[in-house]
């Protein structure tokens, strides 16, 4: 491999962390913060995940008491605002904090130590989630957290004051992380390195950096608002306020179902590519689509507040239904890669080709609730439920996964068990789809959500039933998942530095990489594309 | 480089998507001409366009001022204690909204020694020796003061 003259720094190997925990706890190295997110992320994954499974439970059967109404709705709201606010958003940023450098042959982060106030501040809004779902009124405003229902004289106690504390602080975090990655992408490429040849998946993270810059603002204004009205709960006398926090609310919450898609389409991307042993198709229109996907997106907002009767209806379902352009190209760029391919049938490959029919459920369906007529009909049923959990947890989850079977060797230099991914996939595609399917049909014939049971008569038994058994199975895929983790930590199979054959920067350097990402040993090679690596092993076989 | 690659600067790629989403606001205007008086909805998302050209104006600058930031060097990052201090400082503020107002007068502990710590390692920047690798004249590292204790 011929290494370019670039003045890319190098460290030398006394420059090297050292392993302890203080110094993982308080390292500016990107890699360890992104690790920290993740591995945050995911352990509140677990969390999360319990409290869907015991809402799931209490709704297997009609009549049943494991929850009261009320610790109903706790869960509820502690399981929608922890799955977003601290496990998806942070899985998308923390991938981004941990790969963008490596991709864009940059030695660190920006503002590295931005970066790990932001990985506090999102612990410490995690603590305070936890802790106000733990204290007996803990918040039951849902993830949106409403007012007047949020305010202190409807909902008593600090459950959720900690709930609007915390949603502040894992936001304000991840405007931190998501503003160091983008000036990352923006200011710190590699000699070589334009826009145009950065890959796929730091587009994806360009673009989702940019929408938290841009939306995230708006949350952190909403739980002062939210905050305000807890100490003066007579400030949201006036229905005025009540319609300019939905507005402020969903300004930042429509385009954070976004800022967790982006970056698993990026993975998706990155997997299909690498496992294709083709470039990415239509580079080009991809990352035009990308910018004009996430600037619709920001327009989308009003879409939540359809039933509200004060939203311009016809602006908003004009552009929720737009979306459909730019990930039609996003869908043909994926298609198109996979076109002629030489297909290897890793655990990350086979994730990223679930997601590609799974999320365009989630997509299409999206289509019908951007549309007032039908939204009208199917608003706060489970239809709307099923929407999103095919966006996010069929959708998202599974890029994730794509990402983390992919780039697991490069993060800690040892290979996962591919017959366990293999197992933890087939688990999770069955438990998905029986878990969600049912969620449209009951939704279409009227059950709403919100509730802690349902009449024995209404004819909901069966397809709950089902809906809580795919539950059953998708918790059953994670433990495998877990085991799987366990079991390649302790069997330490040692990972090359390029185990997959891989396109991008990342895999030019060592497993795991050194302290400042490359050195003398691995060097950043020249770029002149996309796929600089493929590059390389294309001008060797050419000259022999 | 072809003159796409050459024009597409980060700078302009930011404005770019910023004239989107000004394209998105216009027509939104169009749409609600018939309300009398901006509604919150234009406010917020022009704040929001508005935001994103000042990151296009501030990469912009700062590419005029420092075109190829890594060939400095990498400088050490000290003292990142500091960021876990304001992170507990700025926890312990937004505690005092459920049980009050004493907790923000505690978070002037850490904050303090946040703002202590980050002088300190203002004062102590320094950057990483780097091996001569390359052809190209590396700049050499910036004067510093040797810091007894390397941190991360």
């Amino acid at each position: 491999m011929t290494a370019r003259t670039t003045p890319v720094p190098y460290a030398s190997p006394a420059d090297e962390e050292r392993d302890g925990w203080p110094q993982w706890l308080l390292s500016t190295d990107h890699k360890r913060i992104g690790l920290l997110t993740i591995g945050t992320a995911l352990i509140l994954f677990f969390f999360n995940g319990g409290i869907a499974l015991t809402m799931r439970a209490q709704l297997a059967q009609p009549g049943q008491d494991i929850l009261s109404p009320q610790s109903y709705l706790q869960f509820m709201t502690m399981h929608g605002t922890g799955m977003i606010a601290v496990t998806i958003t942070p899985l998308a940023l923390g991938l981004g904090v941990y790969l963008v450098p490596l991709q864009i042959g940059a030695p660190r982060i920006a503002a590295p130590r931005a970066t790990l106030l932001g990985y506090w501040l999102y612990v410490a809004g995690a603590i305070m989630l936890i802790w106000g779902f733990l204290t007996p009124e803990g918040a039951s405003t849902g993830w949106w957290g409403y007012t007047p229902l949020s305010n202190s004289i409807y909902t008593q106690g600090p459950g959720q004051s900690l709930w609007a504390a915390g949603f502040f602080l894992a936001g304000a975090g991840m405007v931190l992380q998501g503003g160091t990655t983008l000036w990352t992408i923006l200011r710190l490429r590699a000699p070589g390195v334009t826009l145009m040849r950065i890959p796929v998946f730091a587009w994806a993270q360009l673009v989702t950096c940019l929408m938290v810059f841009a939306a995230f603002p708006a949350l952190l204004a909403a739980m002062v608002l939210v905050s305000v009205g807890r100490i003066d709960p007579h400030l949201f006398t006036s229905n005025a306020w009540n319609i300019g926090y939905e507005n402020l609310f969903w300004f930042y919450g429509h385009p954070v179902v976004y800022v967790m898609f982006f970056p698993f389409v990026g993975c998706v991307a990155e997997a299909l590519a690498t496992f294709s042993g083709r470039r990415f198709f239509g580079y080009q229109g991809t990352v035009l689509s990308l910018l004009a996907f996430a600037a619709g997106s920001m327009a989308v907002w009003g879409h939540h507040l359809f039933a509200s009767g004060q939203e311009i209806n016809d602006y908003f379902s004009l552009t929720s239904i737009l979306l459909t352009i730019p990930a039609g190209v996003e869908y043909f760029g994926f298609l198109g890669t996979l076109f002629g391919g030489r297909l290897r049938y890793t655990t990350s490959m086979l994730f990223a080709l679930a997601f590609i029919p799974q999320f365009l459920v989630g997509g299409l369906t999206g289509i019908l609730v951007g549309n007032p007529t039908i939204d009208y009909h199917v608003n706060n049923s489970y239809f709307v439920l099923g929407h999103f959990h095919y966006t996010l947890m069929a959708g998202s989850v599974f890029g994730f996964f794509a990402g983390f079977y992919l780039w697991f060797p490069k993060a800690t230099g040892l290979m996962l068990r591919e017959r366990l991914g293999r197992l933890h996939f087939v688990l999770m595609v069955i438990g998905v789809n029986i878990a969600f399917i049912p969620f449209f049909i009951l939704g279409y014939d009227g059950m709403p959500r919100w509730m802690a049971t349902y009449p024995a008569g209404a004819g909901f038994t069966t397809l709950s039933l089902i809906s809580s058994i795919g539950a059953g199975i998708i918790g059953l895929s994670m433990m495998i998942f877990a085991y799987n983790l366990w079991i390649s930590a302790r069997l330490k199979v040692p990972a090359p530095a390029d185990p997959w054959q891989g396109q991008t920067l990342e895999w030019v350097t060592s497993s795991p990489p050194p302290r400042y990402n490359f050195d003398l040993a691995h060097p950043v090679p020249r770029v002149r594309s996309y796929a600089p690596l493929l590059d390389l092993r294309e001008n060797a076989r050419k000259s022999g | 480089m072809s003159p796409v690659e050459r024009r597409l600067s980060a700078a302009a790629v930011v404005a770019i998507w910023g004239i989107f989403n000004a394209a998105l606001i216009a027509i939104l205007i169009g749409f609600t001409a018939v309300r009398s008086g901006p509604g919150l909805d234009i406010v917020l998302y022009a704040a929001s366009a508005a935001l994103v050209f000042a990151v296009a104006v501030a990469v912009w600058l700062t590419r005029r001022r420092d075109h190829q930031p890594l060939a400095r060097g990498l400088r050490l990052s000290s003292r990142p204690a500091a960021a876990l201090l304001l992170a507990v400082g700025v926890a312990l503020i937004w505690l005092g909204l459920p049980f009050g107002a004493w907790l923000p007068m505690v978070a002037v502990v850490p904050l303090v020694a946040a703002l202590v710590m980050e002088i300190a390692a203002r004062r102590s920047s320094s950057r990483l020796s780097i091996p001569n690798r390359t052809s190209t004249p590396q700049p050499q590292p910036r004067e510093s003061r040797p810091t007894s204790k390397r941190s991360w």
